[in-house]
């Protein structure tokens, strides 16, 4: 029924070869696609049979699968995941954080730290310890202490990109835009051709409001698209803010600037959506929208 | 405080956005019938997701709603309430409600600001999970945690939302963010309306034809 309204093929279609399926998640396991049902199902469906086919990947499957089946509460599976990972792995630290996790998912918090705390007695340096006790805190609500611990954490490794992200979605939630800006500005200096990061960056400013944060949010918004012309985030984003800057512009050269500029974004943002077979909407006939959220 | 009633539409959408995005928070907006009074019983026609990714951020909302304003009066609706639903089970910290729900009510007074308590959200529908609040405190701030909404045709509804639940219906489910990844996506989910409809309106025929296969991949 889902297939034939939307034309999409469901991920996990039973035609699927294992082959297919292994590729699929060799995908999700490089971009980090947290697809948990999918891969529980795909797993059970089509891999599990063949998975003495899977050679080196074998364990990192496994890990995937049990982390998924995890997410989904589905102790069955990540406990057969870990018993046949601790079997051929006994004194992994590795395999001892999927322990931690597995008390984590059946909310027994006490047991959770006993492991995770043994881990980092064994290894001090351990990395994915120290961060799985900073989520747990996350994952009773208690956002202001994962933040103060995030911090600790971030002064010892402070090019973990994964952190400084996850920092800025703990400031975002509290609306601490500043906070959160410069959270990004670390991961614009460490990868500054990553067009996402200009974007989120430039969201923050615009979100900020002001004169300067509009300008510094129109800059970003444009190497954004510069970096990735299909970004229609950044499109959108170079719109608004040239549309927001040419609204309070006193001199009349720069005003022409900014109209020219929200002309152009407006362009290739209805370029975007003829390609995509769709009608631009009427948010590119209205130049100038009346439903700001930022102080002017 | 005046009540808020969803038609069945508006709260599938709303619990299949929620249940799409387990890991996260999702927000999107209410739209009631364009004469819709301030007092009295405030009816939310349709709802449409909007985000799950940084729902506090400003420009991309902004985006959203101004195609929404134009699409609402298109169709004789207008922007009527607000809708998150957090990620968290437990929030130990209280933090401020998003700008676009008072900006919603800045244009109509009359607004909602509902929320979705995730003790009370199953797989099973059983009760309504929805509050909804439709008055500001004396510090401008929403007063929570509001009256438990209404909904039309209530067992029927929720037997509904049960079955597109289980087939795994939200997959279908477009909202902003899925649009802005992928513009040819239709946020106004115009497809899912009539799967919605065709569960409303054949609850036995669902469980017969497809339930099978959902259930068999769910118990295993």
């Amino acid at each position: 029924m889902r297939n034939d309204k939307t034309g999409n093929m469901a991920p996990y279609d039973v035609n699927l070869t294992w082959q297919e399926v292994r590729d699929i998640f060799r995908t999700w396991r490089e971009e980090k696609e947290r697809r948990s049902r999918e891969v529980v199902d795909m797993w059970l469906l089509t891999l599990k049979p063949m998975a003495h086919k899977l050679g080196d990947e074998r364990f990192l499957v496994l890990e995937q699968v049990c982390l998924a089946a995890l997410d989904c509460h589905n102790l069955e599976v990540a406990d057969a995941c870990m018993i046949t990972i601790g079997r051929a792995f006994p004194k992994s630290l590795r395999a001892h954080r999927l322990l931690a996790m597995r008390c984590e998912a059946v909310g027994d918090k006490e047991n959770a730290i006993f492991h995770l705390e043994y881990i980092l007695n064994e290894d001090k340096t351990n990395v994915a310890a120290r961060k799985r006790l900073i989520a747990m805190h996350k994952s009773v609500g208690n956002t202001t202490k994962a933040i103060s611990e995030l911090n600790e954490y971030l002064k010892s490794f402070m090019s973990d990109q994964e952190a400084w992200q996850e920092l800025c979605d703990l400031y975002l939630l509290h609306h601490e835009f500043s906070r959160a800006a410069f959270c990004m500005e670390e991961l614009l200096l460490s990868s500054p051709h990553n067009h996402l990061y200009h974007e989120r960056f430039a969201e923050i400013k615009y979100t900020q409001g002001g004169a300067d944060n509009m300008e510094l949010a129109k800059a970003h918004f444009c190497q954004a698209a510069k970096l990735n012309p299909n970004n229609l985030r950044a499109l959108f984003g170079v719109l608004q803010s040239a549309n927001n800057l040419a609204q309070s512009a006193k001199v009349p050269s720069k005003k022409k600037e900014y109209v020219k500029l929200s002309a152009w974004a407006s362009k290739h943002i209805q370029d975007l959506y003829q390609v995509a077979g769709e009608n631009p909407v009427s948010a590119i006939e209205s130049m100038f929208g009346q439903m700001q959220l930022t102080s002017p | 405080m005046t009540e808020v009633k969803f038609s069945p539409l508006a709260y599938c959408k709303v619990i299949l956005h929620a249940v799409k995005y387990p890991h996260a928070s999702v927000n999107g907006v209410l739209l009631a019938p364009e004469n819709a009074k301030r007092d009295g019983t405030l009816i939310i026609e349709d709802a449409v997701p909007l985000f799950h990714m940084a729902l506090t951020l400003a420009p991309m909302a902004e985006v959203a709603l101004q195609q929404i304003d134009s699409y609402a009066s298109k169709n004789k609706l207008i922007i009527a309430g607000y809708y998150e639903a957090s990620e968290f089970f437990d929030e130990s910290d209280v933090r401020k409600a998003n700008r676009m729900s008072y900006k919603i009510h800045e244009n109509f007074p009359g607004s909602c600001f509902v929320t979705l308590r995730n003790e009370l959200l199953s797989l099973e529908q059983r009760q309504v999970p929805l509050y909804a609040s439709t008055k500001l405190d004396d510090s401008g701030c929403w007063s929570l945690p509001g009256k438990k909404v209404k909904l039309e045709k209530e067992s029927v509804t929720l037997h509904a939302a049960s079955i597109l639940i289980n087939l795994q219906t939200y997959d279908e489910l477009v909202d902003f963010d899925n649009h802005l990844d992928c513009p040819s996506k239709d946020w106004t989910n115009a497809d899912l309306e009539l799967t919605i409809q065709e569960a409303l309106n054949n609850p036995d025929d669902e469980d017969e034809e497809d339930s099978d296969e959902g259930v068999e991949l769910a118990n295993n």
